[in-house]
């Protein structure tokens, strides 16, 4: 790599997500951490409640799990909105993700099948799209990275999937 | 496969079914048909041996004649509305019973033609053929079931000169497209060479696991009679030993001999089952394609181009060791079904050292085989491999002394021998690029080489744990098309974090570029000129 590991994630040339991606994360990050917190915490705090008759216990224990579970979830969106970059070069498209395990992907633009834009709901109040890049390899066979704002991720499939671009054999080459 | 259908105009829509004109075997409905009941079968014998039957089951009969009927109906309606025929650069396939199906499929898209012979087939003498192209998650793009046995050649000939023509008006330059190329036959494997193989691969503990697996889920019936059976005669035995008199070492004589028993029936099997697979194994090599054909009762005769092989897997066991052999696998692009599978996965299901070296010199490009410039990963690898493994040891030690007192302790062995394993491991593990192919290679007792031409690579990735990062490691993964799930990915792990980047960066000068290569044009060969 031209850039390297030490140097994570990463300046020029690499690119970060905007910053629409970090309010999109925490909201779907939260919207899970609310779930588990539900599923984890309340639901069984109230079974045990109606079973034993209420107690204080209960309310804090509802409460403080699922206030863990949403203060995980806004750490876990806060770490995967500021240890993402991505960098378009000559080669293809790489994408630098995590804090403490970290992976760098490189798809070659030549190895590029097809691409993906996805538009959740959350994604698209905010004016976000999934870029899911798809090789014809095995086990990345899909890439796929959410936040990109509509314009880069418009920008980056035009240019990994030229319109003259003829057809490539799966196994050519 | 949406890229081979594409929909052609009006015009040409009527030109492509005018040309399909062939039709299959005049039996071919009785091989559907057959096709049909077997998918019907396993539920009908279970039916018929555990379900108990009772008075008014003549309903249910006249059900499953009613439907075997309307299957015949379909299977004879099957070979009435299939045709095939040719153009230029494609193969046309007019299918359908209600709902019309036209399947163009060009020739330089097929990955592979497989000859198909049952022992029915070959009574008849008809085969069966398939035809795969790239990503079709084990289906085949066109199965033909079943044409007459000439018929089947000439396809297969007309599939791969049309697969070398469609190449040939491609390659600007033209100079090597030579025409036909006699094969050169590589291996051919002696019934002495496949009771090798048996012993080697021990092929019988899958069935004996699979057979496991499918009493369990056969239900009561079978398990019950089963278990009963195996209980009288362990009583049985239990009462004769009572007789004899027998004391511990007697017993566990007895145990021992058993034990004995069971592996030697479990090797037999496998004897036997690589004699059914690979009977009459032969591989032949042209200038750019593999011809693979055997089976003692199913024949199965299939071709790769050489192109196509994305990754190989050399292993060389212990017992393959002492007989002087090494076995070859290879991923292709088409994904198989598990159970249609390994027609060309076991490349070379068994060959000497020597003969593997030629065939991969051949395969690989020149000054790729053998391979060389070996480079040890880590210095410290050993201890990313030792460090969970320790961790777990220590656990389950403090949890034994916790429940069982100071004997606990002697769990601590484990750690020596997770040590000693670490140890090896990383010693005999090593990778390499050189001649334009990676590689990695592990194991001491078990040896085992993955590797890929560079330029076959799809992506790569580099990936950090919190403890790699601490002792500046990094490990490489190299992604392929096609990789089974069973056979471990490419990947060269505990690389030091300077080699790492520089490999990657070796790497992607040597994938691919958009300019560089040669793409088959789908374009042009989806609308043919009729």
């Amino acid at each position: 790599m031209t850039d390297s590991l030490m140097d994570w994630p990463g300046g020029t040339p690499w690119q970060p997500l905007p910053e629409a991606a970090w309010r999109c994360f925490r909201l779907s990050s939260a919207l899970a951490g609310a779930v588990f917190g539900l599923a984890f915490g309340t639901i069984p705090a109230v079974v045990l409640a109606f079973a034993d008759g209420p107690a204080w216990w209960h309310l804090g224990m509802a409460l403080g799990v699922l206030a863990a579970c949403l203060a995980l979830a806004h750490w876990r969106a806060t770490l995967a909105f500021r240890y993402t970059r991505w960098c378009l070069d000559d080669d293809g498209l790489r994408v630098r993700r995590g804090r403490f395990w970290r992976s760098e992907v490189l798809v070659p633009r030549a190895r590029v099948q097809h691409l993906d834009i996805e538009r959740g709901p959350i994604e698209r109040r905010y004016g976000l799209a999934t870029l899911v890049v798809h090789t014809a390899g095995t086990r990345l066979s899909a890439v796929r990275q959410p936040g990109f704002d509509e314009d880069s991720a418009n920008r980056l499939r035009d240019a990994l999937v030229p319109h003259q671009r003829e057809h490539d054999d799966a196994t050519h080459g | 496969m949406a890229e081979a259908t594409d929909t052609p105009p009006r015009d040409d829509r009527e030109a492509l079914q005018a040309a399909a004109t062939q039709r299959l075997h005049p039996l071919s409905w009785l091989f559907t048909l057959i096709a049909q009941l077997r998918a019907f079968a396993l539920p009908l014998i279970v039916l018929l041996l555990g379900g108990s039957r009772q008075e008014g089951d003549d309903i249910g009969d006249l059900i499953g004649l009613a439907a075997a009927g309307v299957l015949a109906v379909v299977s004879v309606w099957h070979y009435f509305t299939y045709r095939y025929g040719f153009l230029d650069t494609a193969l046309v396939i007019r299918s359908g019973l209600l709902q019309r199906n036209l399947r163009l499929i060009p020739f330089d898209r097929v990955q592979n033609v497989t000859l198909h012979q049952n022992l029915l087939h070959r009574l008849v003498g008809v085969a069966e053929v398939r035809l795969e192209s790239a990503g079709g998650m084990g289906k085949a793009e066109a199965q033909m079931q079943v044409l007459k046995l000439e018929q089947a050649h000439a396809l297969e000939a007309l599939v791969r000169e049309g697969a070398h023509r469609a190449r040939a008006a491609q390659a600007h330059e033209g100079g090597n497209s030579s025409g036909d190329d006699a094969p050169v036959l590589w291996l051919a494997l002696p019934t002495r060479e496949l009771v090798r193989l048996g012993l080697i691969s021990n092929r019988g503990m899958l069935v004996v696991a699979a057979g496991f697996a499918y009493l369990t889920q056969a239900g009561d019936v079978f398990t019950k009679r089963l278990s009963n059976g195996i209980e009288s005669v362990g009583r049985e035995g239990i009462a004769m030993a009572e007789a004899w008199h027998l004391g511990p070492v007697a017993y566990a004589g007895l145990a021992l001999g058993l034990l004995l028993a069971m592996v030697v029936g479990v090797r037999l099997l496998s004897v036997a089952l690589a004699i059914l697979q690979f009977h009459d194994f032969r591989l032949h090599a042209g200038d750019r394609e593999l011809r693979v054909e055997r089976g003692l009762l199913s024949r199965v005769r299939s071709h790769l181009p050489k192109r196509r092989i994305q990754a190989y897997s050399l292993s060389e066991t212990l017992l393959h060791r002492w007989f002087g052999r090494q076995s070859l696998r290879v991923d292709r692009a088409a994904v198989e079904a598990v159970n249609e599978g390994q027609s060309v996965r076991d490349l070379v299901p068994l060959a000497t050292p020597d003969g593997m070296d030629g065939m991969l010199a051949a395969l690989l490009p020149p000054d790729g085989w053998p391979l060389h410039a070996w480079q040890a990963l880590h210095p410290r690898a050993w201890w990313r491999v030792f460090a969970p493994w320790a961790v777990a040891v220590l656990a389950g030690t403090a949890l034994l002394v916790a429940f069982e007192g100071p004997v606990g302790l002697w769990a601590l062995v484990l750690i020596a021998l997770a040590y000693l394993r670490a140890r090896v491991w990383a010693r005999y593990s090593a990778w390499t690029l050189a001649g334009g192919v990676v590689a990695f290679r592990h194991g001491w007792l078990d040896r085992h080489w993955r590797f890929a031409e560079a330029r076959k690579l799809h992506a790569l990735q580099v990936t950090q744990s919190p403890f790699d990062r601490r002792h500046g490691m990094a490990t490489l993964h190299l992604d392929t098309a096609g990789a089974s799930p069973m056979e471990p990915p490419l990947r060269i792990p505990y690389l030091a974090v300077a080699d790492a980047e520089a490999l990657a960066a070796r790497l992607r000068a040597l994938m691919p570029r958009d300019e560089g290569i040669n793409r088959a044009r789908t374009g042009a060969s989806a609308a043919p000129a009729a």
